[in-house]
């Protein structure tokens, strides 16, 4: 606690000094008009020339843009039966309450773009932005110019689902969701597994964590928005794996540790989503998953199994014995906790 | 411990509430239709749209075949439920008063083994507040799981009536709940600077059995109390333009009340003292000892037993963090993020105490009182930065790294006093008079002389002290090339390296006390006539040892330096179908344990194609095979995945929905044991003469098929009909003759059926069918399958209604 707590005034410093330097970066000129935005529209420069590539830039011009109301003398009922009515009771609809930005910033242009090209040419959807044709990356843009910021979505331009060429709305539908939490397209885990086909079959074996009950999320483990860990996976509060979150008396430090634990992580005994094998263990018997690592007599790093546990006596699961598997502060073999 | 299968009768209520529901849909459906909209509309009741709905009934259950495992796996019981509760308030205007927004979601409460509660509530530009309560209800009792699988035969001589030495239930059952909770606000979501508060709390309490090895495997209960609190709080500054910088302080707090006693004194010694002689029961192999019992029926108080046991401790931990976090687009055609993170965390085990009664016949130890304490730290840093950088508008630049570093000293201190006896009915002696300093309280009953060691016996007193040190830094980099070649078409490729240093370190010293009789035993054993180093003769005969010149024990760092290819594929050939495939190519130049592989590909193809407005089909393959191939492991692994799903939607009113996964698990690997059921013709293992090498070959290949039915005949009545049908077939390595493949041959099969009808617009009547089956092959001969079979049956009958308001 007391080592943590000297370190807080200097990351304060050093949080105050980064600001400092990008401020002292900032060579555009821009920062001071930016600035004046609040959080939503920061997201996404309208003065950056040459990195249209990086954020939908919208166009500034109040002529471009005909306002909700246009809209909705064509789209009351289409592309479906109360698709406006719908949408003014989403949460997107609370931008064309706002008072502050601009025209790009309210509505169905918000995310479409200027309509004025559209509604002069009939309806033509060559004139406005429609998601349907567009790649993630495209569509990802345009979410996140309002959705970026915050741990949860910052790092989705670097996440796998991106470079597949999954973008937001392909598990988001701002129009029509089935789930009006989050506006999901379907609920989870079925959402996922639409994708992930090979999840579904290990949550529907014998031993498995309970997502199909619903007691647990995929969205508990990992971050389908991306994250600096391997597998898109969260950690705890304090940097471990994320088992320990649920799972919290395999945490320790331990003073015998069974280094495996913490070094390869859990998955190195465990398949973590579902398994025919009891307590989801890799191997249906025990004794021949510690044999798998506990075997050869010179290895140092995990001692041989000793010549006295003969296996058809007694020793055919080793935890009978070996029960803090996980760990212990009173046993170096384990046989307490 | 005997356990005899349950058979459970459904409730004949359950029969009259179906009648009751069936006439009432026959009724209902001979009504004129209603208008019914697919979705609920809810009623506007000032500023708010409020949707609610209620489904509550009764779940009978018929279950037959072991209930253990069907508590194990399903665990789902009978009674009246609240199935579901819903709310979900909206704003009409979008300027509520108190919220804009407001979700409310439960399951499960009413004695299903999974409550859930979520709430959201939020008011735009001010807060965002979420809740979520779990309660998981964990039953396990898997009888093969830490089965000693004792045999029948040769039978136990003299034992009392009713005796079999199988064991019906695992030794390691439990029935703990966790409940879960995470609270979490944001403040001033919209602004520039915002807040976030958060608090989290696990506990997780209950009965557990367990078994600790002293001569023999007692069985014992846990009494599980343990607490995790996490605060969070933390704070966004948002003052320059599309950058972002978090700084948050996070504080976990765990602690650990357990406690274990033995309960398990289900036999007597003649002097009537009931006594535990654990799970392992092999006449044969001389388990718990030689001659159990004696030919009164009693236990030989010549054995492994124990007459109680308690074991108690307090585990404190602690751990600060804190985090410093950017996020940015400010330069252009740069997109940045960036983590660090320090933890420094104690750990604290106060009052550790361990007091048992019986007999350990190898040493003759008969009573034990041990104490003592542990304190360790956990140091923990971590920095992560991610750059996107987009060389032109198709052409971007990735770059991922990651390091962490973690190291966790922690010290045990534990003072140890032994007494010991020939046998359980002879209170020991305790050694007198004394001359030494003798830190042990002497035990109630026991009577002063000269306690009764053999050579094997343990020191009278020890006090030791033990540490361990482990420590892992890992740096990893990934950089990528991505290139969009079109919209429909994107290619990517790069480079991963991981460079991971590990080391562990242990250190032991101990100050003993060997008092007579056979003082001259254990480190102080002559060698040659000679006192050992480090021991010193008391006057009173005893010795004492204290270890000479300790020092650490080190297992020697271990380094590991991975390279990975990484490449990805995107193509979208037409506008309704995807297709993507990656892969990584990885080889390492060390491992850090045996079935670490050294080189490992991993391939991933998915595709999702709807080539008609009425038909989604979507398949996926992945692939992991790994290699560890060196000398004397030999480990060659794999893990394939087949799947395809399709989805007809031919009208509105019917859908179909088929799928099928084949997952092949691979593993093979040289392992070195000893046992008397070995194949002869077995060489050595390398550096051992007692033990034997062979190839285990693991493989678990599974089947997994499922459809769904949804038909609206009418509109009033929605039917389903569905299953999931898992199947596994496989084969282990079997090194013991008492082993039965177990899950290896096994099915487990879910289909389920039901309809729902609609009464009125608010109200839904639902009668659901759900069958759950699991079913292992038995092996012929093998005694824990012959008496202790897994299977289960269970039908599952839940009427329920729903009322929407």
């Amino acid at each position: 606690m007391s080592v943590g707590h000297r370190f807080a005034p200097a990351l304060f410093l050093a949080a105050a000094l980064l600001t400092v330097v990008l401020a002292a970066g900032n060579t555009s000129g821009q920062s001071g008009k930016n600035s004046q935005a609040v959080a939503s529209p920061q997201a996404a420069s309208t003065s950056q020339k040459g990195s249209q590539a990086v954020t939908y830039q919208r166009p500034t011009d109040p002529s471009l843009y005909v306002g909700e109301e246009a809209c909705k003398s064509c789209h009351e009922d289409m592309p479906s039966q109360g698709f406006v009515k719908k949408y003014e009771s989403s949460p997107h609809f609370a931008t064309t309450l706002d008072t502050k930005h601009g025209p790009e910033w309210h509505g169905c242009e918000a995310c479409h773009g200027p309509g004025k090209e559209h509604v002069e040419g009939g309806g033509d959807k060559t004139k406005i932005f429609t998601f349907k044709n567009a790649s993630a990356k495209e569509i990802s843009a345009r979410c996140l110019g309002c959705h970026e910021y915050g741990a949860e979505h910052a790092n989705f331009g670097r996440s796998a689902h991106l470079q597949n060429n999954v973008g937001c709305t392909d598990c988001h539908d701002p129009h029509n969701p089935k789930e009006s939490q989050h506006l999901m397209r379907e609920k989870q885990p079925q959402l996922c597994y639409t994708c992930h086909l090979e999840l579904q079959q290990a949550f529907a074996r014998p031993f498995h964590h309970r997502v199909n009950e619903g007691l647990v999320k995929c969205v508990d483990c990992h971050n389908p928005h991306g994250g600096f860990e391997a597998r898109q996976l969260r950690t705890t509060s304090t940097g471990d794996t994320v088992c320990f979150k649920c799972h919290t008396e395999k945490a320790g430090p331990f003073v015998f540790e069974h280094p495996v634990v913490k070094v390869d992580g859990c998955a190195a005994c465990h398949t973590p989503h579902g398994s025919s094998n009891p307590r989801l263990l890799k191997r249906s018997q025990v004794n021949l998953l510690c044999l798998e690592c506990h075997s050869l007599a010179v290895d140092p790093g995990a001692p041989a199994i000793p010549s006295f546990h003969n296996q058809a006596v007694k020793y055919q699961a080793c935890t009978l014995c070996h029960t803090a598997i996980h760990g212990s502060n009173a046993s170096s073999v384990f046989f307490k906790p | 411990m005997n356990h005899t299968p349950l058979k459970t009768q459904a409730a004949s209520s359950s029969l009259h509430l179906s009648l009751w529901l069936l006439a009432f849909s026959t009724f209902s459906l001979a009504l004129p239709p209603s208008v019914h909209g697919q979705e609920q509309e809810g009623i506007n009741e000032g500023n708010y749209n409020i949707k609610q709905s209620i489904e509550f009934g009764y779940r009978s259950v018929s279950n037959s075949g072991d209930q253990n495992t069907y508590d194990t796996m399903i665990n789902l019981r009978e009674g009246f439920r609240v199935l579901d509760f819903s709310t979900e308030m909206t704003s009409l205007d979008h300027h509520g008063t108190f919220f804009d927004r407001l979700f409310f979601y439960n399951f499960g409460y009413g004695g299903d083994p999974q409550d859930v509660s979520r709430l959201q509530i939020a008011k735009h530009a001010w807060y965002d507040f979420s809740a979520q309560f779990r309660r998981d209800e964990n039953t396990w009792n898997y009888s093969l799981m830490a089965n000693p699988l004792n045999p029948t035969v040769p039978p136990f001589a003299n034992a009392p009536a009713g005796f079999t030495p199988i064991i019906s239930l695992s030794p390691h059952l439990y029935n703990t709940r966790r409940k879960m909770q995470d609270y979490d606000l944001l403040l001033l979501p919209q602004s520039r600077v915002r807040f976030r508060l958060g608090y989290s709390r696990n506990t997780d309490e209950g009965p557990q059995f367990t078994t600790v090895h002293f001569g023999t495997e007692q069985f014992f209960f846990t009494d599980v109390a343990t607490v995790q609190n996490t605060y969070r709080i933390g704070v966004d500054f948002r003052l320059l333009p599309r950058t972002n910088i978090s700084y948050d302080q996070f504080f976990n707090y765990y602690k650990s009340d357990s406690g274990t006693l033995d309960q398990n004194q289900v036999y007597s010694l003649s002097n009537g003292v009931p006594v535990d002689i654990g799970v392992s029961l092999n006449a044969g192999a001389n388990q718990p000892c030689t001659n159990t019992f004696l030919p009164t029926g009693f236990v030989n108080p010549v054995c492994n037993a124990f007459i109680n046991y308690t074991h108690s401790g307090r585990i404190r931990t602690n751990n600060p963090t804190e985090q410093l976090a950017l996020q940015s687009s400010f330069f252009p055609r740069v997109d940045l993020s960036a983590r660090v993170s320090y933890t420094s965390g104690s750990q604290n085990l106060f009052d550790w105490v361990e007091n048992w009664n019986g007999m350990e016949v190898k040493p003759t130890s008969r009573i034990q009182a041990a104490n003592g304490s542990a304190f360790g730290e956990r140091v923990a840093a971590s920095a992560d930065f991610g750059a996107t950088v987009h060389l032109t508008k198709r052409l971007n630049f990735i770059d991922s790294f990651h390091y962490s570093n973690f190291h966790n000293p922690v010290e045990f201190d534990s003072g140890n006093c032994l007494f010991f006896a020939p046998n359980m009915l002879i209170a020991p002696n305790v050694f007198s008079p004394f001359t030494t300093n003798y830190p042990c309280n002497t035990p109630s009953g026991t009577n002063p002389g000269t306690p009764v060691h053999n050579t094997n016996s343990d020191p009278d007193f020890a006090f030791n002290v033990s540490s361990g040190f482990l420590k892992q830094a890992e740096k990893t980099n990934l950089a990528q090339l991505q290139y969009q070649i079109s919209s429909r078409f994107g290619v990517r490729g790069g480079f991963r390296d991981r460079h991971r240093e590990i080391d562990q370190t242990s250190f032991n010293s101990a100050v003993e006390l060997f008092l007579p009789s056979n003082a001259n035993r254990g480190d102080c054993e002559l060698e040659s006539g000679i006192l050992p180093v480090g021991c010193t003769a008391n006057g009173d005969g005893s010795f004492t040892f204290v270890t000479p010149n300790p020092a650490a024990a080190n297992s020697g760092q271990v380094h590991i330096n991975e390279y990975s290819g990484v490449f990805g594929i995107w193509v979208k050939p037409i506008p309704n179908w995807r297709i993507s495939f990656d892969t990584e190519l990885m080889s390492a130049d060390n491992s850090y344990t045996r079935i670490d592989p050294r080189q490992a590909q991993e391939y991933r193809l998915r595709t999702k194609y709807r080539p008609s407005p009425w038909l989604d089909l979507n398949g996926s393959i992945t692939i992991w095979e790994a290699r560890n191939n060196v000398p004397n492991i030999n480990n060659l692994q794999h893990n394939r995945v087949y799947s395809f799903s399709a989805v007809f939607l031919p009208r509105e009113a019917l859908t179909f929905e088929v799928g099928y996964s084949y997952n092949d698990v691979f593993s093979e690997i040289l392992v070195c044991y000893t046992s008397a059921a070995a194949p002869p013709g077995l060489g050595n293992c390398p550096g051992s003469t007692k033990l034997v090498q062979q190839l285990s070959v693991y493989t678990n290949n599974s089947h997994f098929g499922h459809f769904d039915v949804d038909w609206h005949p009418w509109k009033r009545l929605r039917t389903k009909l569905g299953a999931n049908l898992t199947g596994t077939s496989g084969s282990v390595l079997i090194i013991s003759p008492n082993a039965p493949s177990g899950p290896l041959d096994s099915k487990f099969l879910q289909p389920y059926g039901g309809f729902d009808v609609l009464f009125t617009n608010r109200w839904i009547g639902k009668a659901y069918w759900a069958y759950h089956g699991y079913h292992e092959d038995p092996d012929a001969g093998v005694v824990q399958d012959i008496f202790v079979p897994r299977n289960f049956h269970a039908n599952l009958i839940t009427i329920s209604v729903r009322y929407m308001f």
